[in-house]
């Protein structure tokens, strides 16, 4: 929940910082996320009405909603972004997207700082779940639930899990034996390949004197990450 | 990207339709197919990584869809002339989650805020559909794993709502909602010290038991929450 920890407050409960204030709009970190959302996000469009924060779904558990992520996306202010919960608990419902009259699709705001804080080496339970996914993906080129969750939660997780997966089992819902694609060597050597491959190019920011500079480690793509990051770092 | 695209591209080959029978796969392919069509630039990079792959697709021209697009907009007239046992008097509360209609430049065959399409196919069915305000919510699927309490207490929600409205079951169109919505009723029915008992279908299987089908070759009896009541109701 959110907590005030005394700050200044506007009217409805609104903290005074989260105000929209054209003086501390900054339009490096924009332009660093648009590179990386493409088309869909459309940030400078925001004009901060608080659809997206009204209908989304999971709001009451996140430290930042999303109309003010998109604030701090237009001020630059990486540090309040990276530091928030609200990029790991968005489930990409699309509420915001669907509803947001402006047309600045949050989710892919959302999806593009997720795959910018990704590179930067950020790491959390969400992360290492979405990378192991991947992980167990390439190999066979299709899922296997038991390995999936013996990789994320060890050994422990998979006896948490066991009596489900036994029953799911009894009933013919999964099987207890790996599966795989056609040729599953040839589909893992093209994802290794295609993690490698180099992002689109990103427009050098101005550096401003009194905004911090993002780190980008440009290296790492995001496609190592997660599914959903296959999709962000792409630009449709 | 490029792992959607593997599927929209075999599909391609044998020039067929895409169907999609979880709301997430079908949102991913129908974004891919999107981005290989339209996109020049992303064309030319996902096509590079599927040829390594083995596939070589120059053009698309297939469509992905979804179970309930299909059934909604191709075959509502041949369900129609077949209907042999009308569900009177079972009250269903169709959930159709995030994904299916969302968003709606990717899917668009049904509003992405008011959804209609799965509660028409019920009523056509001959059952009653509740009205259903957590129809289009989330059920906290993509986060279960990384967040699991705020995952349930997502997916408590939506059940704690159909079961106020008193449906009888719970029908949807997507196998990650039905993961959070039936495996996890008994997690959730411990932990806050509830009892929902409320069966969860897919549409196919409503559809299926208004056709005349029996619950067996349905798979009915496969449930991990049974739905003996549901069936009880049918007869």
């Amino acid at each position: 929940m959110v907590t005030t920890k005394g700050k200044r407050k506007f009217v409805f409960g609104l903290k005074q910082d989260r105000l929209a204030d054209g003086d501390k709009m900054n339009s490096q970190l924009v332009k660093q996320v648009v590179a990386e959302g493409g088309k869909g996000a459309a940030i400078a469009a925001c004009m901060q009405c608080g659809t997206c924060s009204g209908g989304c779904t999971n709001v009451d558990s996140m430290d930042l909603t999303p109309r003010s992520l998109v604030l701090m996306v237009q001020r630059g202010d990486w540090e309040k972004v990276i530091k928030s919960n609200t990029l790991w608990l968005c489930s990409s419902c699309y509420i915001c997207t669907t509803r947001c009259p402006r047309g600045v699709r949050p989710s892919d705001v959302m999806e593009a700082v997720k795959a910018i804080a990704i590179r930067q080496g950020i790491e959390n339970d969400a992360t290492r779940f979405h990378k192991v996914f991947v992980e167990v993906v390439q190999k066979r080129g299709i899922l296997f639930e038991p390995e999936l969750i013996h990789k994320y939660a060890g050994l422990e997780g998979v006896l948490k899990q066991a009596p489900l997966g036994i029953q799911l089992a009894l009933r013919g819902k999964i099987s207890p034996f790996p599966e795989t694609v056609k040729n599953p060597l040839k589909f893992s050597q093209a994802i290794e390949k295609a993690k490698s491959c180099p992002q689109p190019q990103q427009p050098q920011p101005q550096s401003q004197p009194d905004t911090p500079t993002i780190p980008v480690v440009a290296s790492t793509p995001a496609q190592k990450n997660s599914t959903s990051q296959l999709v962000s770092s792409s630009r449709n | 990207m490029a792992m959607a695209a593997r599927n929209v591209a075999l599909a391609q080959k044998q020039n067929l339709d895409l169907l999609a029978s979880c709301s997430g796969c079908y949102n991913k392919s129908a974004r891919a197919l999107k981005a290989l069509q339209e996109d020049k630039e992303e064309f030319e990079r996902i096509s590079a990584i599927l040829s390594e792959m083995g596939l070589d697709v120059s053009a698309y021209n297939i469509r992905v869809r979804n179970v309930v697009d299909v059934l909604a907009n191709e075959l509502w007239d041949t369900l129609t002339s077949r209907i042999r046992k009308p569900l009177k008097g079972v009250k269903v509360a169709c959930y159709y989650g995030c994904l299916l209609t969302r968003p709606v430049d990717i899917t668009g065959w049904d509003s992405p805020v008011f959804p209609i399409s799965m509660d028409n196919l019920c009523r056509l069915c001959g059952a009653e559909v509740v009205d259903f305000r957590g129809k289009t919510k989330c059920c906290g699927g993509p986060i279960l794993i990384s967040q699991e309490e705020i995952a349930l207490q997502l997916t408590k929600q939506i059940l704690d709502e159909a079961k106020e409205k008193g449906a009888d079951c719970i029908v949807l169109a997507c196998p990650l909602c039905d993961t959070n919505l039936e495996l996890r009723q008994a997690d959730i029915e411990k932990k806050y010290n509830t009892n929902y008992n409320l069966p969860i279908v897919y549409i196919t299987e409503i559809v299926g038991l208004a056709l005349g089908l029996s619950p067996r070759k349905l798979g009915m009896d496969k449930h991990i929450v049974s739905t003996k009541p549901l069936l009880a109701k049918i007869r």
